[in-house]
């Protein structure tokens, strides 16, 4: 393969820990954001409702929610190669406490590189249970669910079904206006099994999400 | 274009986490031309690029006859190898040849692949790096290693590569002869798209074997400098070039980027294109006929092996390698160390002088770094929400 020049190879060497560091929350934009002196309205009002938002839990009992999910990642942990991958996501739940469930569903893009770029598409409907904490702040997810292949593999024709495990260990959940927060996931792991037997498989990847959730 | 850009992205990802992308004239990727591929087609009496072997006629008529083995010995029917003969046969235009000639030069395909890949994924960092930067491995490359220093060294580096030839031919020569219909048909790795290297195919054993070695002959017209005779005057160098260490008078010519390339834009390209098909197409037919008598006679492979691995003594490069052509082309692209950061020290790191031992070692490095950013990705964002929920607390207090 022709060798990069070092330049390109310093950016593209920086490029995950960029995506890594802009995923991430910016703390100090948080801080300003959550910092009762940064913020003086002079409409009392416009002033409480900021107070609302930036104090109140967001776990309150009996909400209902949806959200819609953009989610990647560039390295599968199956295959131990370089797998990048593009998803979207819809999910709906109810939260009768600081726990809920929720029913999702998922369209993810896989790209082969290993001798000329293929496509593969998936879809996948499950459900699943999350946990908030934090005041909200935080939450972590399960979900399980059935996966189609949208594309024939070179073994596997399209419309071939397995199932899909996604766990989220820890996202934060930074509101952004009434009803409306910001979720970031920054490392989540995602697998989609569609055969066991020789020749298996298998897509697991860690990814990344960044989901806005709309509180109903 | 999207593809395109996202092949690229990620490749870049790739070489910035291991140094050994570029070696040995280039193989199929999304981002390199099929050069080994080409190359080898080419030599066996399928001609690619307007390059046509001189001793075409020669090995149709030999190929013919290991054909009709070949159909004796049948070819697999799994439905892995049937997928396998499918995208060799789309790949590299084989559409219009029977199953038999398929599997013959998809055979050969993945012999040739075999020593850039040792049956990895091309994408997979770890495993290249090691299949690239041992010692072990560079005279299947043609190239010498650390310990091949000077003129000695370049003598060292091309009698170790043609001793590594001619032990394969002989080996293929013994599967021809020894092997059975079945036991003939040897497993090996094939990188299907999202199957990584987890898929076996089966290959026709000793045409495997035979294309193992001629890597190490087209590799020396891409990781040689060569005189105006043909006759090498330095054996290039990767391991100690890749790591930072190299000087060249004691270690030898860089390894040139530049000359992996198979783009036939000039003279120099297609001179050099030619030399490579006609010496893999020399060696091939010398080892073809020794598969038709039992006993293995090396006299013609020897004499095959003289011609491309002429070596000439008293180059080096107080004397710009005897005036050879090959240098400017060659130091037009030298490849370069890849470092972390200005400042840093090169990411490469030889694998054969590591005192925990070669692969753990590097396992070690990159499961610490990633352990790091594993831990960076899931306690930022939770120590962030811990202080949210700490200061909302206090604020409604």
């Amino acid at each position: 393969m022709p060798e990069l020049s070092r330049r390109r190879a310093r950016v593209v060497f920086a490029c995950p820990f960029f995506f890594a560091s802009a995923l991430a929350p910016d703390a100090s934009l948080a801080q300003k954001f959550l910092s009762p002196e940064t913020a003086q309205p002079s409409d009392p009002i416009v002033a409480e409702r900021r107070a609302l938002l930036r104090e109140g839990p967001l776990d309150r009992e009996g909400t209902k929610w949806l959200s819609s999910s953009f989610r990647g990642s560039f390295y599968d942990s199956e295959l131990e190669m370089f797998l990048p991958r593009a998803g979207l996501a819809l999910s709906g739940g109810y939260r009768p406490g600081t726990y809920g469930y929720f029913g999702t569903i998922q369209y993810d893009s896989f790209w082969d590189l290993g001798q000329n770029v293929t496509h593969l598409g998936s879809l996948s409907v499950g459900g699943g249970g999350e946990w908030l904490y934090f005041h909200g702040r935080a939450r972590s997810a399960v979900a399980v669910g059935l996966s189609v292949l949208a594309n024939r593999t070179v073994l596997l024709e399209a419309g071939h079904r397995g199932v899909f495990l996604d766990v989220i260990p820890l996202a934060v959940r930074l509101p952004v206006a009434d009803g409306v927060i910001l979720d970031l996931a920054p490392l989540n792991y995602s697998m989609q099994i569609y055969r066991v037997t020789y020749p298996e498989f298998n897509l697991s990847q860690f990814v990344s999400t960044l989901s806005m959730e709309w509180t109903l | 274009m999207r593809a395109r850009f996202l092949a690229s992205a990620c490749l870049g990802l790739l070489a910035g986490s291991q140094p050994a992308t570029s070696f040995a004239w280039q193989i199929l990727t999304p981002v390199s031309k099929p050069c080994h591929e080409l190359i080898t087609l080419s030599a066996f009496g399928e001609p690619r690029l307007g390059v046509v072997a001189k001793r075409f006629e020669e090995m149709k008529n030999l190929r013919s006859i290991v054909m009709k083995r070949i159909e004796e010995v049948g070819v697999p029917e799994s439905r892995e190898n049937r997928r396998f003969l499918q995208e060799v046969a789309e790949r590299f235009e084989l559409r219009n040849r029977s199953n038999e000639e398929i599997w013959f030069l998809a055979s050969v395909i993945a012999g040739v692949r075999h020593p850039d890949t040792r049956g990895y994924a091309t994408l997979k960092a770890q495993e290249s790096r090691f299949t690239h930067l041992t010692n072990d491995s560079q005279a299947a490359h043609s190239l010498r290693r650390t310990s091949e220093d000077g003129e000695a060294g370049n003598a060292s580096s091309v009698n170790e590569s043609k001793r590594l030839i001619l032990q394969t031919a002989r080996t293929s020569h013994e599967q021809w002869w020894t092997l059975g219909a079945e036991e003939g048909k040897i497993s090996t790795t094939w990188t299907f798209p999202f199957y990584g290297d987890n898929v076996f195919v089966r290959v026709h054993a000793p045409t495997y074997t035979l294309a193992l070695s001629t890597h190490t002959i087209q590799d020396s017209f891409a990781h040689t400098l060569r005189d105006d005779s043909g006759a090498i005057v330095a054996v290039g160098n990767y391991v100690e070039l890749i790591t930072g260490r190299r000087k060249e008078g004691r270690d030898g010519p860089g390894h040139s980027d530049r000359l992996d390339q198979c783009e036939l834009k000039t003279d120099f390209d297609r001179a050099r294109f030619q030399r490579a098909v006609d010496a893999t197409a020399d060696f091939a037919l010398a080892t073809l006929a020794t598969w038709q008598q039992p006993t293995f006679d090396d006299t013609e492979i020897v004499a095959s092996l003289g011609r491309t691995f002429a070596y000439k003594k008293g180059c080096t490069v107080d004397n710009g390698y005897c005036g050879s052509p090959w240098v400017p082309f060659a130091n037009e692209k030298i490849t370069t160390p890849i470092r972390l950061m200005p400042g840093c020290g090169v990411i490469a790191m030889p694998l054969d002088r590591t005192p925990e031992g070669p692969l753990d070692a590097e396992w070690g490095l990159f499961g610490r770094l990633r352990g790091a950013l594993f831990a960076l990705l899931l306690g930022t964002p939770l120590l962030f929400a811990a202080i949210a929920s700490v200061r909302a607390r206090a604020r409604r207090a």
